[in-house]
This record gives structure tokens, sequence and C-alpha cells, in this order.
């Protein structure tokens, strides 16, 4: 019992890695994970509209994109991202946190465009329909009217998207990061390396679970909300896709 | 309410209108001109296209075949700047459809400040105008939720007006109201005949239709049965699917 607790919970070792987690790791996660989170953002919204159209020829790139970027774990498309690009001599980005960053947002788009999706089909026809009777175009109509009415809607499966890409972001431990660009997985895998006990990665655990708390109270605080019809969304329920249970993937 | 010009380019023309969802035909070789500052109140059975009707008439639903006119210029031509011509023809809808996440002065400015491509101070100077007119002044700040019934439709009429519309389509706009909420969009629209707006009103409300209308349009099936004035339509209905309608609905 007494090995199991050293190993796991070893304070010299968790307090010794705390600064460097602090300092370098959560910084890194965090910027990792919100500009993928930021860039899939943009990307998904793109992906969703094109997932909505008419056109067939439009839809199938989205549709062949969402399901390649939700089919792959996200491990391997990291690898491809960044060995394929550099091996292949193809070094289209200097840092290797650029990489990392493309990766995530290649996952992330693929998720956000669904949740995306869900929520602007969930808007009333007769939204667009006003829209358009004033003279708005569809694009237009779409900017002002659906999809801020849209992402209001869906803000809590978003927000569990944010949770699911920054656990992701642990996995661009495969790049090598050097010191300096690590984020908390790394740092906490090389202590462990180093020392042979596995208290580093439990402090750097301590980490993601103090940044995706919060969020997920952030969450039910807005579940609540929309449940009791509160200014999020005073008219209609909450899509079936925003009711995904929180760690959906 | 005023003399329609005779002789002139109807300001709405249907000429052969027919629509088809699936194999449902829904409107069936409608004809129907409708004069500048003319009032036209559309009756009939639930089902029977009055809805579809009006909706062709600015091109939320595109029209199987047949052509839609709007002081002689055809919609359904390819090279109809359709955005362009919905700015001239305002439509107010059963449900409202206000944008709820916006007060109700932003309801009636945003087209102004974004289609019309207005300041912000002038599209909300005049989007305060509208709304004053139907009497709903002391609510700009208002969101759609904070609103009954009867005040978010006449903002949905505001809205519409905002744009300063050559035509104004009004979809059974008192169907999903209290009561006692009818009243005061009804003397709202009444205001706006009177002033000479040229509407198309698709109604349940035969005391509105009566008084207000210059003409009383009964569909049946998707054909213009009856195309009448009210005292006309109304003191001596010819088809029995006339008679059968006005016994059940009065
Ligand atoms: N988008 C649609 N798809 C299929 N059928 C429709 C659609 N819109 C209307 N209809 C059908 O067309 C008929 C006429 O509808 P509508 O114009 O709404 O009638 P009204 O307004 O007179 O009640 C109805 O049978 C309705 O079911
Ligand atoms: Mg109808």
């Amino acid at each position: 019992m007494e090995q199991i607790t050293r190993l796991l919970f070893d304070p010299d070792i968790i307090l010794g890695t705390l600064p460097a987690l602090l300092a370098e790791g959560l910084l890194n996660t965090l910027y990792l994970s919100f500009s993928g989170f930021g860039l899939g953002f943009l990307v998904g919204l793109v992906l969703a509209l094109m997932g909505i159209s008419r056109r067939w020829w439009v839809r199938l790139p989205a549709k062949v994109w969402i399901d390649l970027f939700r089919g792959l774990p996200a491990i391997l498309v990291i690898i491809y991202v960044y060995f394929g690009f550099t091996l292949s001599g193809a070094r289209i980005f200097e840092q290797r946190s650029s990489y990392a960053i493309l990766a995530l947002t290649l996952i992330a788009s693929a998720y956000i465009a669904e949740i995306l999706r869900a929520g602007i089909q969930s808007i009333d026809k007769g939204q667009m329909e006003a829209a358009r009777s004033v003279g708005m175009g569809y694009l237009q109509a779409m900017w002002l009217v659906i999809i801020p009415q849209g992402i209001r809607r869906v803000l809590p499966p978003l927000t569990n998207e944010l949770i699911a890409l920054i656990k992701d972001s642990s996995l661009v431990f495969v790049i090598g990061m050097s010191v300096g660009d690590r984020e908390l997985f790394r740092i906490g895998q090389q202590v462990v390396q180093e020392q042979g006990n596995l208290s580093a990665l439990t402090a750097a655990g301590l980490m993601y679970v103090a940044i995706t708390v919060p969020l997920t109270r952030v969450i039910n605080w807005m579940d609540t909300r929309l449940r009791e019809g509160k200014p999020i969304a005073a008219d209609e329920d909450v899509p079936q896709a925003a009711k995904r249970p929180l760690g959906g993937r | 309410m005023t003399d329609p010009q005779v002789g002139a380019t109807p300001r709405v023309a249907l000429r052969g209108l027919s629509k088809t969802f699936g194999t449902t035909e829904v409107l069936r070789e409608v004809d129907l001109e409708v004069a500048a500052g003319e009032v036209v109140c559309v009756i009939g059975a639930s089902g029977s296209g009055k809805s579809t009707m009006l909706r062709c008439i600015n091109l939320l639903e595109e029209p199987t075949s047949g052509r839609v006119e709007i002081d002689g210029i055809d919609l359904t031509a390819r090279r109809t700047d359709i955005d362009a011509i919905r700015t001239r023809v305002g439509m107010v809808f059963q449900q409202f459809n206000l944008f709820p996440h916006m007060s109700a002065l932003r309801n009636v400015a945003i087209a102004l400040r974004k289609v019309k491509g207005l300041g912000k101070a002038e599209s909300e100077r005049i989007a305060r105008e509208r709304l004053a007119e139907v009497g709903l002044a002391g609510k700009a700040k208002h969101r759609p939720a904070q609103l009954s019934g009867g005040q978010q439709q006449r903002v949905a009429i505001a809205r519409a007006l905002a744009m300063d519309p050559d035509v104004m389509l009004f979809d059974e706009v008192t169907s999903a109201l209290d009561p006692e909420l009818v009243k005061g969009v009804l003397a709202v629209m009444t205001d706006l005949a009177e002033r000479g707006m040229t509407m198309v009103v698709v109604t349940h409300e035969m005391g509105f239709a009566r008084e207000v209308a210059d003409r009383v349009v009964f569909v049946d099936e998707g054909r213009v049965i009856e195309d009448r004035p009210p005292a006309e339509l109304f003191g001596d209905p010819r088809s029995p699917r006339l008679r059968e309608f006005l016994e059940q609905v009065l």
C-alpha cells in the first residue's frame, strides 16, 4: 500500500514537477487546445454550412472530411500531420507546435461541424423565411439570424468538445516537443521516464482536472438554463446532438 | 382602400400559377391581379392553398409553373434579383417569426442596416418611427419573449414596414393570438389599408374582410373560385363550395 502511494503520490516529485507544469505545461496545453478549438470552430462552421447545402457535390467533401477526422484515432491524425509533412520534406511550419495545432484543428473541426449543423438545423424554418423576406441573402440570413441562435443552443456540447480537445492535446507528445514547448502530459511523462515513478503524471493529471472540471460546471449551468428556458434559448428544446452525455468520445 | 388605378400595370399579378409538392397539386392555374393601393383578402378552408399562394408572391415557394409579377417584373425569370424584390414585398407570418436574440428595435432595424446599408443612427430612427406607428414606442428594448403575442405580431408588422415595401402580405397573422389581442393587430392593419398600402391578406377574420377589403378571393382546392367585392361575395355567394364554407365560419 505504501509502495503504491509512493509510486503515484510522492509529494517531493509532485512538488518538484509543479513549477514546470504551471509555467510551461499549462500554458502550452491551453495554447494548443484553444488554438485548435478556435480554428476548428471556423473550419467546422464552414463544414456545417456545406453539410446542409442542397447540392450533393458541396455536401460530399464535408461529409468525407467529417467522417475521416471523427473516424481516425486522434493520435493517428497527429502522427500523419507531423511526420507526413516533415518526413516528406514539406516543412510547412517552423515550429512543431504549429503541426500540433493543425492536427487538433482537423480533429476539432469534424466534431464541431456536426454540433453546429445540429444547432443550425434545430432553428425554426420560419426564422430563415423571415430573414429572407426582408431581403437578406442566404448567407447573410445564416450569419445574422440562424447561426447566433444555433450556437446558443449547442453551447453545452461545444464546451464538451473543448474538454475533449484539451484531453486529446496530450497526444501531441508523439511529436516530441522540446523544452519550452512541452504541454502537461509530455512534462509529466519525461519525469516519469527519468525517475521510474508515476507521481509526475499524477501532478499533470491534476492539472487537466483543474482545467476541465470548471468547464464541466459551466456546461451544467448552461444545461440548467436551457432546460428552465432562461435567456440562452427561450423557446425550443435543445436538439438531440446537444444532449450527448459528457465525455462523448 | 384607395381607388385602384384601372388599366395600370398591376402591383401583383399571378398568371397561371401552379404549385405541386411531390404529387400533391396545391395550386392549379391561379390567376390574380392586385392593383396598387388595393386590399385583397383571401379566404378558404384550411389546406386549400392560401399560404402557398401568398408565399409564391415573394418566392418563399418556387412556383412549378406560371408567373409571378411585381409591377410587371417577372420574379421567376432567372436574372431577377429576388433579394432586391423581397425588400419591396413585406411579409407577416402567423407565428410572428421575430428574431428572438434581438431587441424589438433591432428586429426592425437590422434589415435597414444590413440590407439597405443605412447607418446605425438612421436605421434606428426609422425603426423607432415604425414601432411608434404600431403603438410600441415604449417596447424598443424588449426581447420578443418579453412581449405578448399581439405585441410581437405588431413588431413583425413594423419590421416588414421598415423596408418601405410596395406590397404587404399577411398570412393568418391573428390566428395564433389570444382573442383579446386580435383587435390591436387588426387595427394596425386597418390603419395601414387606409393609408393606401397594397395588401394581400389571408385571413379567417370575416369582419375584417367585409369592412377593409376591396376584393375578397375565395380559394378552394388550389383554385380561385370567386373573386368579388366583399359585399357581393358575402351577400350573394354563387358557388356551393363558398356557401358551404361561409356557413361553417360565420
Ligand atoms: N412544403 C410542403 N410540402 C408538402 N406539402 C405542402 C407543403 N406546404 C404545403 N403543403 C400542402 O399544401 C396544401 C396547402 O397548404 P397551405 O397552402 O398551407 O394551405 P392553407 O394555407 O390554405 O391552409 C396542404 O395540403 C399542405 O399539406
Ligand atoms: Mg395557411
